[in-house]
């Protein structure tokens, strides 16, 4: 029985080490929110477990400060930004305007690194047959770099699915664009 | 009892007397001051806050307009005289009430420094207060008071110990950091009295380091967080500043024998009008409704900006959603935009409330105003879809 408990023990430490980036390749994506992707080319993918501060998970072609997709769906009164004590995070609340879920993203983004992000052309969507909003973004890294990005969010049945395309401005953001134009615009959403 | 309790005195007598041998006095500096021995702590220093100054210079959150970082820039140099040249204006977007100058000559003013002074003169009061800090090296005074309080705790920890007292060792470092702590305090006090002397000789009225004091003391007592409204006056042992109303107290006393006038609200007001708006949203997303209300509040006594602040007003309520807040916030928006300074985001915040009351027409209309003030709006494509939806026709 001890011998058995250690055995359990050890490997679920090792287990725990085990969260690493792993392959996404080309084809249907599930992702860990509540709709799934199509992924034109290969990607790395980033668990949720390793990313310490948002919620959801990444993909990226050329590492997550490079050029990262974001995609999480976020229950009401949750935050795309992780928790922190005595910190008051940005939450997503149901039946929010299109005005607070772009100013939702914008403040999130602020609280992870970014500064003077700013959304612009910001338009109505439709994913899957349901209303949605796209916007793009701009905003500059901790580094000083300056950074593009685009977002496209749904909301329904009280949760914000949420696509978000970070990358620097110079090169990376317009390499990726394309492809990631097309995961947006093969969002599908669970019936 | 007696015996032991006099082992213990003189123990940590003895203590403290070593540790206070490590002079802090780092004297005052002369223009031009640059560490020569590069061995030495000051240079270590001087080091770290050159690596400061380059991510600063990195870090996308400085204010670069020209002519506030000139402005600004030639009020330090008039509080700075010969020094001048050895200091370096960085404008930071941050709304916290701050400022600093480095040894290494970083000088840093927080727009939310800029936002709360109401006249020139307050400003210089508190670049003149950041300037004693510099000009008297306490920057380096106040790591030696620090280095030294690391070896009186160390030391008093063990000769307590010794003398029987183990009990009673993390008592000696609390008397260790509290004695560096009222060190640090000693400075502030020295910084207020000598900055304000520095202001009045460039030519600002001496009234004006009381008065910024007292509006920021308003402001904290009216935040909505207990531990903001503390750090007005609750500074108490391990405080690194006094506390705000002794500092009123002493700055009201030493104005009285130094020149007074009238601070020029407006001539201010104008230098900082084209960021009231930025520099107010900062403090709005903060959530501190209390506090940025009371500051908003005081901003709007001066009678001008009221297109501005009056929407600054609505979001704060809008944003507090209390009971109620809703109507204020309405009311707020609609009377901003009888303002020729209204921003046009206060229809578009117009459209939102009416929208979300199910009045589409009122919602429509203020959605069309809103485009009306800003053709090149970001969210143009959105509001005309809105404004569709509302009244089943094209913009």
């Amino acid at each position: 029985m001890k011998r058995l408990l250690i055995c359990g023990l050890v490997a679920a430490s090792l287990s725990a080490c085990a969260v690493v980036p792993v392959a996404a390749p080309a084809g249907p994506f599930e992702t860990e929110g509540d709709f799934s992707v199509m992924l034109q080319k290969d990607w790395s993918r980033w668990p949720s477990q390793i990313n310490p501060a948002t919620n959801g998970e990444f993909l990226t072609q050329d590492g997550v400060l490079l050029n990262r997709v974001h995609l999480v769906s976020i229950p009401d009164s949750e935050g795309l930004v992780r928790a922190r004590r005595n910190v008051e995070m940005p939450l997503y609340t149901a039946g929010s305007s299109e005005f607070e879920i772009v100013e939702f993203i914008t403040s999130s983004l602020e609280m992870i690194g970014y500064s003077d992000v700013e959304a612009d052309l910001i338009r109505p969507a439709e994913f899957d047959g349901v209303d949605g909003l796209r916007f793009g973004l701009t905003g500059i890294w901790q580094n000083g770099m300056r950074v593009k990005g685009e977002a496209a969010t749904i909301a329904h049945d009280d949760r914000l699915d949420l696509v978000l395309f970070m990358a620097p401005e110079l090169h990376y953001y317009d390499a990726v664009a394309p492809e990631v134009e097309a995961i947006m615009n093969s969002i599908d959403l669970p019936d | 009892m007696l015996n032991s309790l006099t082992r213990l005195g003189l123990a940590a007598g003895l203590a403290v007397s070593l540790a206070a041998c490590a002079s802090t006095d780092h004297g005052v500096r002369s223009a031009g001051d640059r560490p020569m021995d590069l061995s030495s702590t000051e240079a270590s220093l001087w080091y770290q806050t050159d690596e400061a100054e380059s991510r600063l210079q990195a870090s996308g959150q400085l204010n670069s307009d020209p002519a506030l970082n000139a402005w600004v820039n030639a009020r330090i140099c008039e509080v700075a005289g010969t020094f001048c040249d050895d200091l370096r204006l960085y404008i930071l977007e941050s709304p916290t009430f701050n400022a600093s100058m480095a040894p290494n000559g970083m000088a840093i003013v927080n727009t939310g420094l800029l936002l709360r002074a109401e006249t020139t003169d307050e400003l210089a009061f508190v670049l003149g207060h950041e300037f004693v800090h510099f000009e008297e090296n306490h920057f380096l005074e106040r790591h030696a008071a620090m280095r030294n309080a690391n070896v009186t705790s160390t030391v008093l920890g063990s000769v307590i110990g010794v003398a029987g007292g183990g009990g009673l060792s993390s008592f000696g470092s609390l008397l260790a950091y509290g004695g560096a702590l009222s060190f640090s305090r000693s400075q502030e006090t020295e910084a207020d009295t000598k900055g304000l002397i520095h202001a009045t000789e460039a030519g600002y009225s001496a009234d004006a380091g009381a008065a910024i004091w007292s509006n920021l003391l308003d402001e904290l007592t009216a935040s909505d967080h207990d531990e903001v409204t503390r750090r007005g006056n609750d500074g108490g042992v391990f405080g690194t500043h006094p506390d705000i109303d002794v500092r009123i107290a002493s700055l009201t006393a030493q104005a009285a024998d130094l020149p007074v006038h009238d601070g020029d609200r407006a001539a201010y007001r104008r230098i900082i009008r084209p960021f009231l708006q930025d520099w107010l949203d900062m403090h709005i997303v903060r959530r501190d409704h209390g506090a940025t209300l009371a500051l908003v509040d005081r901003l709007a006594g001066q009678g001008e900006d009221l297109g501005v602040l009056q929407y600054a007003r609505g979001r704060i309520y809008a944003m507090r959603a209390d009971d109620g807040d809703d109507a204020l916030a309405l009311a707020e928006f609609e009377a901003a935009t009888r303002h020729a300074d209204a921003p046009a985001d206060a229809w578009r915040a117009i459209g939102e409330m009416r929208r979300a009351q199910g009045d589409n027409p009122a919602a429509a209309a203020a959605f069309q105003a809103y485009l009306d003030h800003s053709p090149q709006a970001r969210d143009r494509y959105l509001i005309e879809r809105l404004i569709t939806d509302l009244t089943g026709t094209q913009p």
